[in-house]
């Protein structure tokens, strides 16, 4: 029982949670927000169903974000799952919005 | 991060559960009290309570719009909520150029009804999702909260390893923290699919406001779509209003064997004049848009609704949440047992709170100095917990204690709710711990239990009213007091008990079996 | 949203917790065989489709499936509680929630 509350107040635990906690806040939202953006724009719907489909979806991006922060392996993996994948959408709507693909 | 998946998913749910409970519970029971908001604001409008001639529903429509014809003849927009079954009074409401008025009216009489300044229900409608901060941070707290609540859910179904196995379990005999524990796991096991709904359709209410980012982006492709002239635009002239009597005809005429809970009657000055009828909501989940008639009122023709009910799936599914979180379509049955699931997420949310600290209570004890998250946990506990619903009880207290003439009454209300709650921190800060429990469950089980004396002592007036025209609403909202106040009652009893038997030693052991 | 559907939800999270060892053996006082409690599985099996079919008959697809979860919820939330403190009650309440439903399909319409 000592032994784990030692562990816990090791400098390194802390600061892997505190980044595993920014990546599942801000990460999250990020990913939430650039998925939304993202669907909207790539969901073969009309604007009416494909801005809630994609908020929705954005939300359940959002948990999986903070899922994810918290049961990988390390900090880095936390940051690494959640920006990788709100870059591609980032990038998708970059190219949307710039007219260079339909 | 911790050695497995389903220990990293524990972690998560009580942090996730923890750092915004606070918030959390003052969202669950403001917004279950949102379920009755109507009648709450009934209670706490005591003169609505109004003689109900036969004649009442058959005359609203046409006392309705003769009061308006009287009071606002040069009033382009005029709107009606009409007496229903939550509700004895005609709502009404016009718009002057520069400003709106409002008018209660009894149906029956046309004689305007002035209740006592308060917010009524509405104060919970309006907290539960706005937090009394000012726009918009108290929505977006409220927001992030949703968003905790629905990875603490989440992260509790992963983690709850015997889910089938310890369903329906409730042992209150055990340990206490065992029962706690067990009693935390049936409240959220049982409502789960509420509590999944509640939240997630709360973010989906709000995603314009939360997640802006997928009309932004459609915004940036193709031009934002064009709006029509406003359907309230003032004409350059003079408007020539329309006359009353034709108006009378036309919506007797159409609303004819319908029964209806409100009326709009707009730009009764140029040729758009137009009136919509809303029939009374009942069956349909998604929320109203279905039960709309729209004529004009020059030619009498059917206009087309120019609210787009949503076509398409998912647009329904978002229509099917906000239904679904709002409960317009409930019957009473129903109502009551949506308010039973919120309450049960107010008592899932609570044990979770008291646990947490409870779990760590012996450990802590032991140490010199107890931490300070431990502390301060304790302790919002209890002004989260007890001292809301005391905030609750000192705001239906000056409802029936403020003179009804004073200024900025709805107000002090107001005031007096919060006050009451920063009290119970300070409270909570300064009294021993145990001892601060007992007090405030004490005060919140006698100031409940008053409620129903100090009913009957400054409103008799109007329970006898309403209780002639056979309306059972004062004796069951006091009847519901009584037994919150009982309920606090019981459970400052059952904790006097446990803190005489206690000894240091006894409690050490017993968190251990746990 | 009606009392029919309440009584069917209890009826539904009554089978389902006899067939579980310790509940079983709160409720009845005696130890579950594996004959019973694939019994008791099936009735509650049957139970919940009969809740869910009752459910969206009387009040349409839109609100009849939310309403069936609420009887489940709401009887599974009397059960607990009875198995809890007064166990017996609930084969009592179990008898008088069938007898009073068969009752209910006796009567002419």
């Amino acid at each position: 029982m000592t032994q784990k509350v030692n562990t816990q107040k090791q400098p390194n635990y802390r600061w892997g949670v505190a980044s595993r906690s920014l990546s599942a806040t801000l990460g999250g939202y990020a990913l939430a927000a650039s998925m939304t953006a993202c669907l909207t724009l790539v969901l073969p719907m009309s604007r009416q169903n494909a801005v809630p489909a994609a908020a929705m979806l954005g939300y359940v991006g959002f948990t999986a974000a903070v899922i994810w922060s918290f049961s990988c392996s390390s900090a880095w993996k936390a940051w690494g799952g959640v920006l990788i994948p709100t870059a591609c959408c980032l990038l998708v709507v970059w190219l949307k919005t710039g007219g260079l693909i339909k | 991060m911790k050695k497995t998946f389903r220990h990293s998913m524990a972690w998560l749910h009580t942090w996730s559960g923890l750092l915004l409970s606070w918030i959390l519970f003052a969202i669950l029971v403001t917004g279950t009290a949102t379920y009755f908001r109507h009648e709450i604001t009934r209670w706490m409008k005591p003169e609505l309570a109004i003689p109900i001639s036969k004649n009442a529903p058959a005359h609203a429509i046409q006392n309705s719009l003769m009061y308006l014809n009287d009071h606002a003849p040069s009033s382009e927009n005029w709107f009606i909520s009409l007496p229903g079954d939550r509700s004895g009074v005609s709502s009404l409401m016009w718009w002057n150029d520069e400003s709106t008025e409002t008018a209660l009216i009894d149906p029956s009489t046309r004689q305007e009804i002035k209740p006592r300044d308060t917010r009524g229900g509405e104060f919970f409608y309006r907290f539960h999702f706005q937090l009394q901060l000012p726009y918009p941070w108290g929505r977006y707290l409220a927001g992030v909260a949703a968003m905790f609540m629905f990875v603490a859910l989440i992260s509790g179904i992963i983690t709850h390893r015997q889910f089938f196995k310890e369903f329906f379990t409730f042992r209150p005999t055990r340990a206490w923290l065992r029962s706690c524990m067990d009693f935390h796991n049936v409240m959220a096991v049982l409502a789960l699919p509420f509590y999944l709904m509640i939240s997630f359709s709360a973010l989906v209410i709000f995603m314009h406001m939360y997640l802006p980012w997928g009309n932004m982006a459609l915004d940036k492709i193709s031009a934002p779509a064009v709006t029509e002239e406003s359907p309230m635009a003032t004409p350059a002239t003079p408007p020539q209003l329309l006359p009353f009597d034709q108006i009378l005809a036309l919506v007797e005429k159409e609303s004819a064997g319908l029964s209806l809970s409100r009326i709009v009657i707009r730009n009764r000055g140029t040729e758009k004049a137009d009136i919509s009828l809303f029939k009374n909501n009942s069956k349909g989940l998604s929320s109203s848009r279905s039960n709309q008639l729209r004529f004009s009122a020059i030619t009498g023709e059917k206009l087309p609704l120019e609210d787009l009910a949503a076509d398409g799936v998912v647009g329904k599914i978002s229509d099917v949440f906000y239904g679904l979180h709002l409960a317009h379509f409930a019957n009473p049955l129903t109502r009551t047992l949506f308010f039973i699931m919120g309450a049960m997420g107010a008592a899932m949310t609570g044990s979770g709170m008291v646990m947490w600290t409870q779990k760590r209570k012996a450990a802590q004890l032991k140490k010199k100095r107890p931490s300070f998250g431990y502390l301060i946990v304790d302790r919002l506990n209890l002004a989260s917990i007890t001292g809301l619903f005391i905030a609750i009880a000192v705001m239906f207290w000056a409802n029936r204690l403020l003179p009804t003439e004073i200024a900025m009454r709805e107000l002090l209300e107001v005031k007096g709710f919060l006050y009451a709650w920063g009290l119970s921190l300070l409270h909570a800060c300064c009294r021993p711990i145990g001892k601060a429990w007992l007090e405030q469950l004490w005060i919140a089980a006698i100031l409940y239990l008053g409620i129903p004396l100090l009913d009957i002592a400054t409103a008799w007036q109007w329970m006898k009213i309403s209780i002639s025209n056979g309306d059972g609403l004062f004796p069951l909202f006091d009847l519901v007091m009584a037994l919150t106040g009982a309920s606090f009652g019981w459970v400052a009893w059952k904790l006097a008990t446990r803190q005489s038997k206690a000894t240091p030693s006894v409690i050490s052991t017993k968190t251990q079996e746990a | 949203m009606n009392s029919v559907g309440l009584i069917l939800g209890f009826l539904t999270v009554a089978g389902f917790a006899l067939s579980m060892k310790p509940h079983h053996q709160a409720i009845l006082n005696r130890p579950l065989k594996d004959r019973e409690k694939r019994c008791y599985q099936f009735a509650g099996v049957i139970a919940a489709l009969v809740t869910f079919i009752y459910s969206v008959k009387t009040h349409g697809w839109d609100f009849g499936l939310t309403g069936a979860v609420i009887d489940l919820t709401i009887g599974g939330l009397l059960l607990t509680f009875l198995i809890s403190y007064q166990p017996r009650a609930v084969v009592w309440l179990s008898g008088i929630g069938m007898a009073g439903l068969l009752c209910l399909l006796a009567l002419p319409r």
